[in-house]
């Protein structure tokens, strides 16, 4: 099983660095993002933090939403419309060793484009490196995860390759917005607060932000500075996170089992 | 039934009011090529993708190697699959697919001997997306029989493919089969079916109309007396049994039966008796071409009527 997955794994992972849509729109697109948007917007302080983490948290988030989420749906609808699925399951491969594959090298790319982030954060806008790496990790992993889960669940309600934007766009969206990226968190309506709350893309740059400043910034709003927390502290309060984040995982692993389909959609 | 490696028996499968393939039963014996030929719509993809697994039988049992294909486990190590039609990873060359291929097939072939098996070595490093249509089935069936399997399905193999490689595509299945591989095959072009496989089932409307040895079906349609007369001599009073049909055509005389030896002796008598010599003789069974186009027609006939 695990042989099979590496061994879809380093397909897929080929087949990422070949596509350049991929590589330009997924990869880089976050990263040239960040490398901008610091130097365009006016420094200062963003709900106790400073700007620049507020934009690399948003940017992470961002990265994450494109390649979690866009990039798998379009794999997935474009492999199943081809009938490369179909081709693969006449293979020796097992069916969660296809998914797994997809999944490994949208996780091993994830990861990389954080290393990248974190270094034109610190060596390009200045700012520290995250206090709690392993938390930073761990969330931008179950946030890919998460991500990926949804992407496999939707394309099997995509029809055919040139829709999947009808998906995407809103769900970058709802990423670049929700994340604090491009609006504060406290200056988000109650409501708003309330619906962020429940859905990933909050709770993702919650983690993100508590990683880099090493302050519990979990459910955390307005001017004041949260206090500092070690590294297992920063895993503890992210509890309500981790709950959204297993429970979305859960319910689009169910979605992902009834919606997915492997042969084409016709008509 | 010892020996057969594919059991099928009351296999139906229905889309809604739409019965596809309404209850056939057959078996492929171990080491054989068998044929599964029928008009287009006839069910025969359907019946081979719930074979591969693909699809679940409505009604019916299906057994391959003695499993359930819709289990695809116990089974897929030991399948080789060329669909009607499947994608590959155009950025990839042909080489590259081999090889990414080769990590999830047990006991493959090198890369070399692949591409050479299906005469793609000149190609190995030519990019899927530039390759012809032609080329890209080779490739296919290079990676269905990467590891060598027990079980090869071709679905429409040569449809698309030039003279020179239908012929390359038949010669690779006959080697096959030497090896002792057992093959499920459907095609549109009668004569391969013909002169690969050693049993036949022919579909029609979901149903298998005819089925047996080549030798068996092929007996069972109407064979062929030509001759031609010499001038001045009429077809008067040569012996056409009541089933047999004669058509003349200037001098030319085509006698259909189901009976061309016996037929084929009495017209030889009628000639003597006459003082005729007949040129141009002619005696044959029917072609499988023949033997398809009659249940075809027949099919065809009864939606008129």
């Amino acid at each position: 099983m695990t042989a099979y997955t590496l061994s879809h794994f380093r397909l897929t992972q080929t087949l990422f660095w070949r596509t350049p849509v991929s590589v330009g729109i997924a990869l880089c697109f976050p990263i040239v993002f960040g490398g901008l948007m610091p130097a365009v917007l006016p420094g200062g302080v963003r709900d106790g933090a400073p700007v620049e983490v507020a934009v690399m948290t948003g940017v992470i988030v961002m990265g994450m939403a494109t390649l979690g989420f866009m990039t798998l749906v379009e794999s997935f609808v474009m492999r199943r419309q081809m009938l490369v699925l179909k081709r693969l399951r006449g293979t020796e491969l097992p069916d969660l060793a296809i998914f797994g594959g997809e999944i490994l090298t949208v996780a091993a790319i994830g990861l990389f484009q954080l290393a990248a982030i974190v270094a034109l954060a610190r060596f390009v806008h200045g700012v520290a490196l995250p206090a709690n790496p392993a938390l930073l990790v761990v969330t931008v992993l179950l946030g890919l995860a998460v991500f990926a889960a949804m992407a496999i669940a939707v394309s099997g309600r995509i029809p055919a390759q040139g829709a999947t934007v009808v998906v995407s766009l809103p769900f970058l969206l709802l990423a670049i917005g929700l994340s604090g990226f491009a609006y504060p968190v406290s200056e988000f309506p109650g409501w708003l607060r309330a619906v962020s709350a429940v859905l990933p893309f909050g709770r993702v740059a919650e983690g993100v932000t508590t990683a880099y400043l090493g302050r519990d910034y979990v459910g955390h709003a307005g001017a004041g500075v949260p206090p500092e927390i070690g590294t297992l502290d920063g895993f503890l309060v992210m509890w309500p996170g981790w709950l959204v984040l297993l429970a979305w995982l859960a319910l689009s692993l169910l979605a992902a089992k009834r919606w997915f389909k492997w042969e084409p959609r016709r008509g | 039934m010892s020996g057969a490696v594919i059991e099928v028996e009351g296999l139906r499968k229905r889309y809604g009011a739409f019965t596809a393939v309404d209850g056939i039963s057959f078996d492929v014996r171990h080491g054989e090529v068998f044929a599964l030929l029928g008009t287009n719509g006839a069910g025969k993809t359907t019946t081979i993708e719930i074979l591969e697994g693909y699809l679940r039988a409505t009604e019916g049992t299906v057994r391959v190697f003695g499993h359930d294909p819709a289990e695809r486990g116990a089974l897929r190590s030991r399948m080789g699959v060329v669909l009607q039609e499947s994608g590959l990873y155009g950025e990839l060359s042909a080489a590259e697919t081999v090889t990414a291929w080769r990590r999830f097939t047990s006991d493959a072939r090198p890369v070399a001997e692949a591409l050479e098996m299906v005469g793609l070595t000149g190609q190995a490093g030519t990019r899927v997306k530039r390759m012809s249509g032609g080329e890209r089935r080779k490739l296919d069936i290079a990676l269905a029989t990467l590891g060598r399997p027990d079980l090869l399905f071709l679905d429409e193999p040569t449809t698309g493919l030039d003279a020179e490689a239908r012929r390359r595509v038949r010669d690779l299945v006959r080697e096959l089969s030497a090896q002792g591989m057992t093959v499920v095959l459907t095609t549109h072009y009668l004569e391969e079916a013909q002169e690969l496989a050693a049993r036949v089932a022919i579909m029609d409307k979901g149903r298998i109309v005819t089925q047996g040895t080549m030798a068996e079906v092929l007996g069972r349609g109407s064979g062929r007396v030509a001759f031609e007369l010499p001038a001045g001599a009429g077809p008067e009073g040569l012996p056409v049994g009541g089933d047999d049909t004669l058509t003349v055509t200037g001098r030319r005389c085509v006698i259909v039966t189901a009976e061309p030896e016996a037929v084929a002796h009495a017209v030889l008598g009628w000639a003597h008796t006459k003082g005729l010599r007949l040129s141009g003789l002619d005696v044959r069974q029917a072609t499988l071409e023949e033997v398809f186009l009659d249940i075809a027609d027949r099919g065809a006939r009864e939606v008129r009527t």
